[in-house]
Formats: structure tokens, sequence, C-alpha cells
């Protein structure tokens, strides 16, 4: 059976409604509609997209879809960010050689700091370079130098501590006498970073000169005393500010006046590192006082 | 329409011209002579949707305009159509297999005498009865394909159907016509 009549498509052509049109009414209705809807959407771009996702092309599920992918994303990115990047240390600490060091310890960092670390670095002797004076005290100290030679894996949670500590009076600062080339260029850091204080100075002698050149350099100059290190939080440190000063200690064998160093949120290698150098510093002094007693 | 959709009022005022009487026609023959009242809302809401669905239509592949129109028309108008319920069932039993009956003698008249002329359009009066006791989606197909020239392809993205299902509906429709026809023409053979 053929699918096409050509006796009736000529029926269909005169029916009595093929002549028919809609109103005129209907045709300015429709063209000034569409006249409205270009202008509207010539105004604004926008509505093309919300019309775009208004009409089938998009469902409610897809819609659905995309803003879980969004948010999805979304958090990856946030999450991804405030990952600590391990990496970062890694590129931070150069391979460094002696003549690197020194530099790093005495001219870049300290040049590229603020100006208060500046004056800080202002106060450091600048005659012997700290890698000189900590190989100087390794050799007169080896059994002290081989129990603190620290590698650069195990600075590593103490760069943490002195990268999260504050400026302001943090001693957190290794010793130079215990440190390897590396520590010493950390301990240069640490210096460089913390604020001016009385502590503060007593820690850069000690790590410019190693505890006992700085007790032969006190004993010349007069200065007979002994150091005690103090270890606390930061919270302690705030909390303390208002606090009256200590009356100070004396040393029953010698009568010395121990002067008390601050330090602040240390971790338990660097306050080893420097209750070994205070240590140091100690027994140089009270070994003068006995053979001076003798 | 593509000028239409980068913003050119003209372009949609020919595409109205060109389009208005056949899909009048086609709205109102489909609404039949019971809803032939809702034939103006029904194409006036086509050409509405139609400029509200302008930049969806430059996503679609290798869908002429023309399909386009006719089928929101259609959807339009099945969807009213429904809410009448004088959408008639499809009655299956209807179809005669006899391909050769005796209305195929009629005579396929070009010439335009006034007598003729007379014939064809009481034969059309008559076929508007006749499409009138079809099922919608046979009546669509038949009117599509013998009065706005869609092929089957075409007729199957307006009726949203399959090919074969869009034959078979043809084919009822031709059959049930050409016994509502026969038997008004049967004086002239």
């Amino acid at each position: 059976m053929s699918l096409h009549d050509e006796h009736l498509k000529l029926a269909l052509r005169h029916a009595p409604d093929s002549e028919l049109a809609p109103d005129a009414l209907i045709r300015e209705t429709v063209l000034a509609y569409a006249n409205a809807h270009l202008q509207a959407s010539s105004d604004s771009k926008l509505s093309c997209l919300q019309k775009w996702f208004r009409f089938s092309h998009v469902a409610n599920w897809q819609l659905a879809s995309m803003a879980s992918v969004a948010a999805t994303l979304l958090i990856a990115v946030v999450l991804w960010q405030q990952r600590p990047d391990d990496t970062i240390w890694a590129d931070a600490l150069p391979t460094i050689t002696s003549a690197d060091l020194s530099k790093q310890a005495t001219e870049n960092k300290l040049a590229k700091a603020a100006p208060a670390e500046k004056a800080l670095a202002s106060l450091l002797p600048q005659e012997s370079s700290p890698v000189s004076a900590a190989r100087e005290r390794e050799t007169r100290q080896p059994q002290l130098a081989k129990r603190s030679e620290p590698s650069l894996a195990r600075h590593d949670n103490d760069k943490l501590a002195i990268a999260n500590a504050p400026h302001t009076g943090l001693l957190n600062v290794p010793p130079a006498s215990t440190l390897s080339d590396t520590g010493a260029a950390d301990l240069a850091k640490t210096i460089a970073s913390s604020a001016v204080d009385s502590s503060t100075s007593l820690l850069a002698a000690l790590r410019q000169n190693g505890g006992k050149v700085m007790a032969s350099k006190d004993i010349q100059a007069g200065k007979l005393r002994l150091f005690k290190i103090h270890v606390q939080s930061i919270q302690a440190k705030n909390t303390c500010t208002e606090h009256s000063p200590r009356t100070p200690e004396v040393d029953k064998v010698s009568t010395y006046e121990i002067e008390v160093i601050e330090a602040y949120e240390a971790s338990e290698q660097l306050q080893k590192l420097l209750h070994d150098e205070v240590e140091i510093y100690n027994e140089t002094m009270l070994e003068w006082h006995a053979n001076r007693e003798r | 329409m593509r000028k239409f959709c980068v913003g050119d009022a003209h372009a949609f005022q020919l595409l109205y011209e060109r389009h208005e009487k056949p899909l009048y026609r086609y709205v109102r023959r489909m609404m039949g002579i019971a809803l032939a009242s809702h034939a103006d809302d029904i194409f006036q809401d086509t050409w509405m949707r139609l400029v509200d669905a302008r930049d969806s239509w430059q996503a679609r592949d290798n869908a002429s305009f023309k399909t386009w129109l006719y089928t929101i028309a259609h959807h339009r108008a099945i969807d009213l159509l429904r809410k009448s319920g004088r959408e008639v069932s499809v009655d299956e039993g209807w179809l005669d297999d006899t391909s050769e009956e005796p209305w195929q003698l009629w005579p396929a008249s070009s010439a335009e005498q006034p007598e003729q002329q007379a014939f064809w359009r009481k034969a059309g009066q008559q076929l508007l009865h006749c499409l009138d006791g079809l099922p919608a989606l046979q009546r669509a197909a038949f009117i599509l394909h013998h009065d706005d020239g869609l092929s089957l392809e075409e007729i199957t993205q307006v009726l949203n159907a399959e090919f074969e299902t869009v034959k078979s509906r043809l084919r009822y429709a031709l059959s049930k016509l050409r016994t509502c026809m026969g038997a008004y023409l049967q004086p002239l053979f």
C-alpha cells in the first residue's frame, strides 16, 4: 500500500479551510513579542545563559551534578592549599659549603632582615665567621662536638619552631659551638629574626664566641658571672611581662651572680644544646675561680 | 532562523509570513471542528514558545526550522486534545488490508474547471469530516505528509515516534480516509 495519495492530497488542498489565516491581531501580537524578546536579550547576555539553563538542555539532575562537582573541586583546592608543602624546606635548604655558610650567616641573611634585625646584626662581632668559631670550639671540645653534631634531618623540627616563633624575644636558638655548618646557618638566621634584648645579646655572644671563649673574655673584662637557661612557653612570657624583675641569684661557691637567659618555645634538642654551651661557660668560669682561690 | 537567533527581527517576520497559513491550517485541522476555537490560542502560543526557545534551536543538529515549528505546535495540540478528552484512541482492527479500492480510480484532475473545483471542494469538506474521526496521531501523520509535505523522517521527529510507527499510523489513516471518502465520491465513477 502506498503511503501517499494524490487524490486525498488534492481534496485536502481544496478543503474549505485551506485559505484560512489567523487573525491580524495574532500576527501583531506575535511579532511584537518577538521584537520585545530580541530587545530584552540584547540588553543582557546573561539572560541567554539563563534561558539556556531553563529550556530543555540542562535537567535538574544535571545541574545538581555540576554543582556537586564544583563544590568538590573547591573543597579539594582549599584542602590542598592548606596542606604544608614538605618540599619547601628541601628547596630552602641549600647545599651548604663553608663559603656559602659564611655568606648566609653574615651577609645575606642579615642584609635581608628587617631594621630591627639589622640592629641586632650590628651588635654581633664580625671579626670571625661563625663557621670558624664553631670549628675552633669543636677542636677544643671534641667530646661535646661529637655529641652534638646535628644532621639536617634532626634540625627539621627546630626549623619549624624557629619559623613559627614570633620575632620578639624568642631565644629558641642552639649554641653555635654545638651546631654543624648548616646548624650554624640556622642559628644565624634565628638570631637575626629575634628582637634586640639582653638575652638575645647574650645568646649572640655565645653563638659568636662559644661558651669557653666568652668566659675567657668576660674574665679578662672583669665580668664574673654565671649563666642559667630558663625555658618557658610564649604564653608564660606574655603573662609575665608585668612581673617585677627577679632578684639576682648568686652562686654559693663562687658568689658570682647568675644571669638568667630566657628562652621561649625551644625544642628539646635546642634546649639541650643551649644548656651544653652555658655549661661550658660556667665550667670555664668556675675553673678560673677555683684556680684563683688556690 | 539563524538571523533571528542573532537578533534580526526582520528575519523573524519573514519566517512568520512563510509559515503562517500552513501552520495555522495544521493546528486547526488537528483541533477538528469541535475545538476549532482553540486553534488561535495554540497557534499564538506556538510562536511565542519558539521565540522563547530560539537560543536552544542552535544546538539542534540537522533539524530544520519547519520540523521544529511543527513539533512545538503538535505538542501543544496534543496536550489540549488530551485535556479535552477528544483524542480518539487507535483502533487497530479498522485497517482493511484490501489495498485496491474503487476510490483509487478517482479523477486525479489537475484541471481547474469550475465543476471540478466544486467537486474537489466538496471532497475537501468531506475529508475534513473524515479527519475528525481519525485518532490524533494518525491525523497528524496524514496532514503533515499530505498537506505540509514533510517526509517520513521529518514526521518521526515531529511526532517523536519510530519510523515504522509513523508508517503504520500513516497506513491506518489512509485506509480509514479512503473508506470514508469512497462512498462520498461514488457518483463520480
